[in-house]
């Protein structure tokens, strides 16, 4: 397998805690970006989320699917793992906070495929180069309105609905049942006979 | 009791509305004027996560995740959560309208 890595920074005048809520906030992708349509979310929980995707490649104007999980690998890093019909993507969003009101984003992207695949690892990158700023720019409206509303001590935030078919629009969910599953954290995965706690 | 004035030669025109910003309350109104001269005013925060309202068709939007809100009495439209946008009383003078603040 080969691998390829493109990191692309960009800067924004709010706090990370904006930028945070922004990349999990899935309610707004099929809203404000045009790539984006509806998603098949197929796991939930906070922190956490597998979902298929359907977004379109910029320039070539392809249509793709793609299965993704995502989650907050710490406080200050999101990390994603892409399966799409050309490689299996790892993308970390890392912020770095520059001073009270400015924030780095810093997102890597790294991909691999096969020798065949390496082929086309330059055109990929122009995409997700394209992409990145294309996205970027279509949610800097969300950051800075929301770094407002902070300021303004924005406190009619009501949270998420409490029922998932509240939340997301799930009417492309029909056709499995069950779905999205909620991650059950009262399981105890080493609680067997010959399991001994430390 | 701190009280903000608004002189209604800065109103909107009829059946458009205008956003008036005031960091120093750190507070945004969106200020309607009906086609028969009623004025509603709102915040300018979507109450669900504080996405910037505008008006169209007689209906109050937020452009961060589409949702709708009945333009009089500011309840959502079309989500299935019970949000509500913050309306403000306010006075009205032959110059001017004064929305009181708590």
């Amino acid at each position: 397998m080969y691998t390829s890595k493109i990191i692309c920074e960009n800067i924004v005048d709010c706090v990370p805690e904006v930028v945070k809520w922004n990349s999990w906030d899935i309610e707004h992708l099929k809203v404000v970006h045009k790539s984006y349509s509806n998603p098949l979310y197929l796991l939930v929980s906070p922190g956490q989320m597998l979902f298929i995707d359907s977004f379109k490649i910029p320039v070539l104007n392809l249509k793709i699917k793609s299965m993704v999980f995502s989650m907050q690998w710490s406080n200050d890093t999101q990390v994603s793992f892409s399966l799409t019909p050309f490689f299996i993507a790892k993308n970390s969003i890392k912020l770095i906070e520059m001073n009270e009101k400015k924030t780095k984003v810093q997102v890597t992207y790294e991909f691999s495929g096969n020798y065949v695949q390496k082929l086309f690892f330059p055109i990929f990158i122009y995409l997700i180069k394209k992409w990145n700023h294309t996205v970027w720019l279509e949610d800097l409206i969300l950051k800075i309105r929301r770094q407002k509303a902070l300021e303004y001590g924005f406190i009619d935030f009501n949270g998420l609905p409490e029922k998932l078919e509240d939340r997301y629009d799930l009417s492309t969910q029909y056709f499995l049942s069950d779905i999205p599953v909620k991650v059950n954290t009262e399981i105890d995965e080493f609680k067997h006979d010959f399991f001994m706690k430390k | 009791m701190k009280q903000i004035e608004i002189l209604k030669t800065d109103l909107p025109g009829k059946s458009s509305f205008k956003y008036f910003d005031f960091p120093k309350y750190k507070i945004e109104f969106l200020v309607y004027l009906s086609s028969d001269s009623n004025i509603l005013v709102y915040s300018s925060f979507c109450p669900h996560y504080g996405g910037k309202l505008s008006i169209s068709n007689n209906t109050l939007l937020c452009h961060f995740h589409d949702y709708k809100f009945n333009l009089n009495s500011g309840v959502c439209i079309n989500k299935k959560n019970g949000l509500k946008c913050t309306s403000f009383y306010f006075l009205e003078t032959d110059n001017s309208i004064i929305i009181p603040l708590e």
